[in-house]
């Protein structure tokens, strides 16, 4: 899956990194509040909420990294022009886990997976790049989410697992066209 | 498209804010943003294009988009954004629908627009199966697919709808997947680039009614081998692939559909003449 | 005014042949001579099954006032041949006042012909025709037609060369040679005065092409177009002409695509319209339910021809009625109308395009085989003009609503390229602003707005065409038109001083006030139509307050009214 994307994580400037991670954040932000909709949609208020606090925690986080950049002219990347380490920017959820009947806890589950893609993405940056000061960067941004991952994992803690019948719906799908 | 796109417009500037009516999971979401994203880098104004579609849970997409739309009859999204182009070649053309509408009842007319290379482009996203009327086969169902209405199978296999738009004329084929978003991005975009009649299929999964769909996302890769120019070594590969190779399959040179001959400005009077005895 | 029956004021000559006789040439070349003289005519061509070498009639009626129609029978009828005439003998009455004209050469006169008591002739066209080299039989008999409608040889001359000129001086010279044989051998016969000499501007003109013309004039600039008979030449006169005129022309794959680019390019604000006939109506159905519910305007001609289903391709009829006014599924208000003449094919299609622009609506123009490929000698037809415009939104506020509900019912529409005027177009239902809405209030509302903007519009003077005074109402459409009116000027004055014509233009929507005005005083009302079914009357029926007594004249195609049949049913149900 990788085969297109190696090596991906060698070659970054401190701009590009700095935009990466910024995109990341912003995308996720987008991702959560699109989530949080649909959820508000189907009437799923818990899931909704927990979306809604996590695309403010990203927004958050996308400020600090913006501050971090300070004054620095990032880069204007075109869509395809992101060095991804898979299909998706690492923070994009997984649209397959996503169900309208989604408990917090699967919701905080594909949080969380979406914390360690973006770790690992960081952590490889921060192993390979040739440019000493954009590893450290990116050991501070692998850092900040393996702080996030550790939240998700306490907050995970916190909900139950789904029951066996979660996704069961009594009525049927409704064919609106 | 090396280039980059002064980002003038940012993808959100394209969401109209109505809420899609996709079940939470459908690969449309991602196929919106895919394309919103890609009109965002091209630096297109919103109230310059138009997207048509027919009738399906895809053929929605029109409603969410700040452009113009156009949600048309089943099956006919071709005709009508056929006929907006040639009227107003100025604007940016995109059809939209799904492979219900866009394969069986629209089948016809996929054929003839490929031939007639107007300069638009088609998106289907493709999940094999009649999502809005509750799980049908649709023609890219395979033949064992249990259904209501088809119980144990249709026992009609797909057709390969690349192959027919190949053999028609289309002048630029691709395959997306719903769940790479920068993929289908660069896709689009390059679709809407490329002049002529350009067709992207969008491997999009159908959550509800096709929940072993959930495993497309392991089956895509990208396409082996660069985009060809030769529209019959294409058609060989689409034939014979897998069905989740994903790229730039094919890039013809057509001309766009335009008329052949030059206009002869005519009077009001001129018109009159020929009737004189 | 139009010509009377047996008077010098028309001649009516049949001209029949087989395959590759040219006898349609010879008859196209009789009625452009006879423009020359400033004279008036008509020309139908009837044919046999075979696309070629099939049998052929033309049949010409010349006149000194306009000729809308044929006459009830035939002054002249010449054969070239007679082989297969029993296919189209019906449609050419004779009897003891006609002439008809054979070659001794060729197969005798049909028996039916015999029993009619015409005075038969004896033309050896084909002797005459091989004495110059690469002469025709039909040459020979336009001549010998020409001498004996009253029409002068250089009027023949001319046309002739008008009509081969392309094909080189011999072609011209031996045509013409031919023809002067078959002139000098009706000298000697009293010509039937039907000559002219007033030379006044003339069009020659068919109802398909005055259609485009329409068309165009009313500002049409995309047409698309899938050929189907009788219909085509409206596509086929339209694509250079439009394409001259900075439209478009598009072939498309079937009758559902061309509906729909025609609505595509609307929607982009350009005025757009295809032809089709009935068959191509029906699969046209659903995208003009599509244009009503999305308020897109469009106008489609359907070139009636005899039906249900495949039908009659190359017969009127005006069975169709029933389809384009009922044809849509829901309540789906729009505009049907129907020229009633050639040369109102003109301005009825000019005014189905202004309708459509100025309401959002689409038009259906209900013109027929008989209007669209007869061709006609007419005075020019001016230009005048609608003032067609679209209501359009060009400056677009916030709180802008591509659906509101105006005083006229006309919204007004953002053309794509406009900011800030984006909306998706659809055949959902919709509230104000475009969304899709299931409510009963967005329903109602928009029911109400798409009807009453149809509804309350002014029309005017246009939605018919109201003649004479009196008791007694004749209502027709379309084609039936002329020879209502030509039967009505057949009538004994104690009859046609108490009878009134109106002759329907606007179909759809019904117009109770008017026709009210137009009844008042009336005491009984004929319906009279070409369809099986009396579509035009349970219609009249339904929407419009009658005086009890209403009798009607309806009969399907293939062959249309003649004056002489409509002026006898009018004169028994007269003396009821």
């Amino acid at each position: 899956m990788n085969k297109s994307t190696e090596n991906y994580s060698q070659h970054f400037t401190l701009a590009e990194l700095l935009v990466h991670a910024l995109v990341i954040e912003l995308e996720a932000v987008q991702s959560y509040i699109d989530l949080t909709d649909q959820m508000r949609e189907s009437g799923n208020d818990d899931v909704a909420d927990l979306f809604e606090k996590m695309s403010k925690l990203e927004a958050e986080h996308a400020d600090k990294i913006r501050e971090k950049a300070g004054d620095m002219e990032l880069p204007e990347l075109a869509p395809w022009e992101f060095r991804w380490s898979g299909l998706e920017p690492p923070e994009n959820i997984d649209l397959a886990g996503v169900h309208y009947l989604m408990t917090p806890h699967q919701a905080l589950s594909l949080a969380l997976e979406n914390e360690l893609s973006a770790m690992s993405f960081f952590d490889a940056i921060a192993h390979d790049c040739t440019d000493k000061r954009v590893r450290e960067l990116a050991k501070e941004f692998a850092d900040d989410e393996r702080q996030h991952v550790a939240w998700m994992k306490d907050w995970l803690a916190k909900y139950p697992e789904p029951d066996a019948d979660w996704d069961y719906d009594p009525d049927p799908p409704a064919a609106i066209d | 498209m090396n280039a980059v796109a002064p980002c003038k417009f940012k993808a959100s500037d394209y969401k109209s804010g109505t809420k899609p009516v996709w079940c939470p999971g459908c690969g449309d979401f991602h196929v919106f943003l895919g394309l919103i994203k890609a009109v965002a880098a091209l630096g297109i104004r919103p109230e310059e294009i138009a997207v048509i579609s027919g009738i399906g849970c895809s053929s929605r997409i029109p409603a969410y988009l700040n452009c113009y739309g156009f949600h048309g009859l089943h099956g006919r999204a071709l005709p009508l954004a056929t006929g907006l182009k040639v009227a107003r070649p100025d604007l940016t053309v995109i059809a939209a629908g799904g492979d219900g509408d866009g394969f069986s009842i629209g089948g016809n007319h996929l054929i003839h627009a490929c031939r007639r290379n107007v300069d638009l482009t088609y998106i289907v996203m493709d999940n094999e199966v009649y999502g809005m009327t509750k799980g049908q086969p649709s023609p890219t169902t395979a033949p064992d697919w249990d259904s209501k209405l088809a119980p144990g199978g249709s026992g009609i296999p797909p057709f390969h709808p690349l192959v027919v738009a190949l053999a028609s004329g289309a002048n630029f084929v691709a395959r997306a997947f719903s769940g790479d978003t920068k993929g289908t991005t660069k896709i689009v975009a390059d679709a809407i680039t490329h002049p002529g009649f350009s067709f992207v299929q969008i491997l999009s999964p159908c959550v509800t009614f096709r929940p072993d769909q959930r495993n497309w996302k392991n089956k895509v890769h990208p396409a082996p081998v660069a985009t060809t120019t030769d529209p019959a070594q294409a058609a060989r590969r689409v034939m014979t692939d897998d069905g989740f190779n994903i790229g730039v399959l094919y890039k013809g040179s057509r001309e766009s559909y335009a008329q052949t001959v030059e206009p002869n400005a005519r009077s009001d009077r001129d018109l009159d003449e020929e009737f004189f005895v | 005014m139009t010509a009377q029956a047996g008077s010098k004021d028309s001649f009516s000559v049949a001209l029949f042949g087989k395959g590759g006789a040219g006898v349609v040439t010879a008859g196209e070349m009789l009625l452009a001579a006879a423009a020359q003289c400033g004279l008036y005519g008509l020309i139908i061509r009837a044919v046999g099954p075979q696309i070629r070498g099939g049998e052929a009639a033309a049949l010409v009626r010349l006149g000194k006032v306009p000729v809308d129609c044929l006459d009830d029978r035939f002054d002249l009828l010449l054969g070239i041949g007679w082989k297969h005439a029993e296919r189209l003998l019906p449609e050419i009455s004779i009897d003891a006042d006609s002439v008809v004209v054979t070659d001794p050469a060729q197969e005798s006169v049909p028996e039916s012909v015999l029993v009619s008591g015409a005075e038969i002739r004896e033309l050896n066209m084909k002797e005459l025709a091989e004495t110059v080299s690469g002469g025709r039989a039909n040459m020979v008999a336009l001549g010998y037609v020409a001498a004996l409608a009253g029409i002068p040889q250089d009027a023949i001359f001319q046309a002739i060369e008008k009509k081969l000129g392309h094909k080189g001086r011999d072609a011209v010279d031996i045509s013409v040679e031919a023809a002067m044989l078959g002139f000098s051998k009706a000298e000697d016969l009293a010509p039937a005065e039907v000559a002219d000499s007033g030379a006044k501007e003339r069009w020659m003109i068919s109802g398909n092409h005055a259609t485009g013309l329409g068309a165009l004039r009313g500002g049409i600039r995309f047409a698309a177009a899938y050929p189907i008979t009788p219909a085509t030449e409206v596509l086929e006169w339209l694509a250079p002409r439009l394409h001259d005129a900075g439209g478009t022309l598009s072939q498309a794959e079937d009758e559902l695509a061309s509906i729909n680019m025609a609505i595509g390019a609307s929607f982009g604000g350009v005025p757009s319209l295809t032809a089709t006939s009935g068959p191509g109506l029906s699969l046209m159905i659903e995208g003009l339910g599509l244009a009503v519910c999305a308020e897109v305007p469009v106008v489609v001609v359907n070139v009636m021809r005899a039906g249900p289903s495949t039908g009659i391709p190359t017969k009127p009829e005006q069975s169709d009625f029933n389809a384009a006014i009922y044809g849509m599924h829901g309540d789906a208000p729009h505009i049907v109308v129907a020229p009633n003449s050639v040369s109102d094919c003109v301005y009825t299609t000019q005014w189905a395009v202004h309708l459509a622009e100025a309401m959002q609506v689409p038009v259906i123009v209900l013109s027929d085989q008989f209007l669209g490929q007869a061709n006609v000698i007419a005075d020019p037809i001016p230009a005048i003009s609608f003032f067609t415009k679209r209501k359009l939104a060009e400056e677009v506020a916030d709180d802008f609503e591509r659906y509101a509900v105006t005083a006229d019912g006309v919204s007004p529409m953002p053309i794509p390229g406009t900011p800030g005027g984006q909306y998706t177009a659809d055949g959902l239902e919709h509230s104000r602003k475009a969304t899709p809405s299931g409510t009963a209030a967005d329903h109602t509302a928009q029911l109400d707005k798409r009807a009453g903007k149809i509804d309350s519009f002014d029309y005017g003077q246009h939605w018919a065409e109201i003649e004479g005074s009196g008791e007694l109402a004749i209502v027709t459409w379309g084609s039936t038109t002329s020879m209502v009116r030509e039967a009505m000027q057949r009538l004994p004055d104690k009859i046609s001083e108490n009878l009134k014509l109106i002759a329907l233009r606007l179909l759809l929507p019904a117009r109770p006030n008017e026709m009210a005005a137009a009844l008042d005083g009336t005491k009984r009302v004929m319906v009279i139509e070409q369809n099986h079914t009396g579509q035009l009357y349970r219609f009249l029926r339904a929407w419009y307050d009658l005086p009890a007594d209403v009798d009607t004249l309806h009969r399907p195609g293939p062959s249309v009214f003649r004056p002489g049949e409509i002026a006898t049913k009018i004169e028994a149900w007269c003396s009821e």
